[in-house]
């Protein structure tokens, strides 16, 4: 696993904060790829699979093109990376949730595994649950799914997804907490029985 | 098996678990990073080397800072982030006659005009319907967006507001078949959604829904009250409200067009506001018989040298009709005349939120 991150999150927050409408563009917006674009692709990709590869240089474009719409001042640039491409990501959603359900009714892979013991039952658990979730994200309305998946998997804090939606912090908690809320009880355990391959 | 099909609550720990593992099996080709991080360099370069050529060359980026920053407007919303106006040109002579006795006309009118009272419980409807400017590389597209606010009676009561990006589009630069073989955006670039909010105050911190106490941006009832109904005295106002850019009196025309596009101008402080616009030197009727989205009425306008901004009002009732920026000379892909933005403002009034009037 590679990570580009600086050390220190707090630092790199203050200084992800870039004057884009002045002059050096090329080269100020050259940073802001290589700090963002690979992670950025990665959370693309976990949502609308091979859409990633187009959607991941058009939220730089749009960002370019915007850009002086960018100010530092009221939130990060992942932030507001992050918004672009949600808003491109708008576009998809149809492929998204074919994607989930595709996901939800895959059987569980952990296919390769080596048998170890009870292990081995926990790993069917926690396909089948992964499984399950596929399908619930699917039923998600889709302001919800980004509150979630901007959380989970781009990692965001409830401050930045609020920049990256536009919408109050306290709205994305309370969002969150609902939705995690529903996720853990709207699944059905699973019967283990038939666990097998398609 | 069965008994295996319960239901049962997963842990925070199940679930974070479960969101870890799904789609977590994928990676980043260096090869797509490098071919979108080409693209982007070439796009910035042009740009750059456009704006660092001698010459005439300030008003040509003041003219495509101002252009981007229209959809910029828009994304800068979505990221929760101020709207800042975008600037520039200079030139002062007086408002023509004939502007002058359009906005008198029109004055006269709002102010024998009466607004569809919003009664206790009902909801005053603002579509707005915004035509921007989306370019890409060579290609350029106005786009529709719809913005529908519905204001309740009490100003301090929940709003909302929806945006949706039509799809109606038309190309201005370019064709389309042609920006999708170039690989450019052919559609989208604004956000979509619903934001509910006190006051109106959508993009506001938690809990300070309510604390601006108003601007040309933010009409409230409060900031109404408090302007000037003195002509002379108001148009003082808005001049030293309206920012000092090198778009000079154009900016206040900007400045006007922000608070009457709200939809939520009374009908005297509009008619005040037609007399202060009679004030602002350069104003001319533009265009006596102007289509705005189906819409007609005259244009009055200030060209800042490079592109013209126009209001555009029904003389014969006071209602505000809409706005637009029409390019006065050639610039960057644009050519003279071209319109590089309008916006077209519907009001009526409902009895319930997200609901639309009847037609």
């Amino acid at each position: 696993m590679t990570q580009h991150t600086p050390a220190g999150a707090q630092a790199s927050d203050a200084d992800d904060r870039p004057d884009l409408s002045g002059p050096g563009r090329s080269r100020v917006f050259g940073q802001l790829f290589d700090r963002h674009a690979r992670p950025l692709h990665r959370y693309l990709a976990r949502r609308v699979g091979d859409l990633a590869d187009d959607l991941v240089g058009e939220t730089f474009l749009v960002a370019y093109q915007t850009r002086d719409g960018y100010d530092p001042e009221r939130g990060t640039a992942r932030s507001w990376l992050y918004g672009i491409a949600t808003n491109l990501l708008r576009r998809h959603v149809r492929q998204e949730v074919r994607g989930l359900a595709a996901a939800a009714r895959a059987a569980g892979s952990t296919a390769g595994q080596e048998d170890h013991g009870n292990r081995v039952a926990d790993q069917v658990d926690a396909a089948a649950r992964t499984r399950l979730l596929a399908g619930a994200l699917a039923e998600l309305d889709a302001g919800d799914r980004d509150v979630l998946l901007l959380t989970s998997w781009a990692g965001l804090d409830s401050n930045e997804v609020a920049e990256a939606l536009g919408i109050p912090v306290g709205t994305v908690r309370s969002r969150l907490h609902r939705v995690r809320r529903r996720l853990r009880a709207h699944a059905p355990e699973t019967d283990h029985a038939r666990t097998g391959d398609e | 098996m069965s008994d295996d099909n319960i239901h049962r609550i997963w842990t925070d720990d199940e679930l974070d678990a479960a969101l870890d593992a799904l789609n977590a099996d994928v990676d980043s080709d260096e090869k797509v990073l490098a071919r979108a991080r080409a693209a982007l360099m070439r796009t910035t370069e042009e740009g750059e080397t456009e704006v660092t050529e001698p010459g005439e060359t300030k008003q040509v980026r003041s003219k495509r800072r101002w252009v981007f920053g229209a959809a910029a407007v828009a994304v800068l919303v979505a990221a929760g982030l101020v709207v800042q106006t975008v600037s520039f040109g200079r030139g002062r002579a007086p408002a023509s006659a004939e502007a002058a006795a359009t906005l008198d006309r029109a004055a006269a009118q709002a102010i024998g005009a009466v607004d569809p009272p919003v009664g206790p419980g009902q909801y005053r409807y603002v579509a707005t319907h915004a035509w921007w400017m989306a370019t890409s590389g060579d290609f350029s597209r106005l786009a529709e967006n719809l913005l529908e606010t519905w204001a309740p009676a009490d100003e301090q009561g929940e709003w909302l507001l929806r945006r949706d990006v039509t799809g109606n589009q038309q190309w201005v630069v370019g064709t389309e078949e042609a920006a999708k073989a170039a690989g450019v955006p052919t559609e989208g670039g604004w956000p979509e959604g619903e934001w509910r909010a006190k006051c109106g105050g959508f993009f506001a911190d938690k809990g300070k829904e309510c604390a601006d106490r108003g601007s040309w941006q933010h009409p409230t009832a409060e900031w109404q009250a408090s302007l000037p109904t003195d002509p002379d005295a108001l148009f003082k106002r808005l001049s030293d409200d309206a920012p000092d850019n090198d778009r000079g009196d154009a900016e206040l025309l900007v400045y006007a067009a922000d608070a009457l596009r709200s939809g939520l101008i009374r009908s005297d402080v509009r008619a005040n506001i037609y007399k202060a616009l009679a004030k602002v030197p350069g104003l001319q009727v533009t265009e006596k018989q102007a289509n705005l989205g189906g819409r007609l009425g005259t244009a009055l306008g200030i060209d800042d040298g490079d592109m013209r901004q126009d209001i555009i009002i029904d003389p014969e009732t006071g209602q505000f009709i809409g706005e637009r920026q029409v390019t006065t000379s050639d610039m960057d892909q644009f050519k003279a005349g071209t319109v590089l933005e309008f916006t077209a403002v519907e009001t009526g009034v409902v009895d319930a939120i997200g609901v639309k009037p009847q037609r």
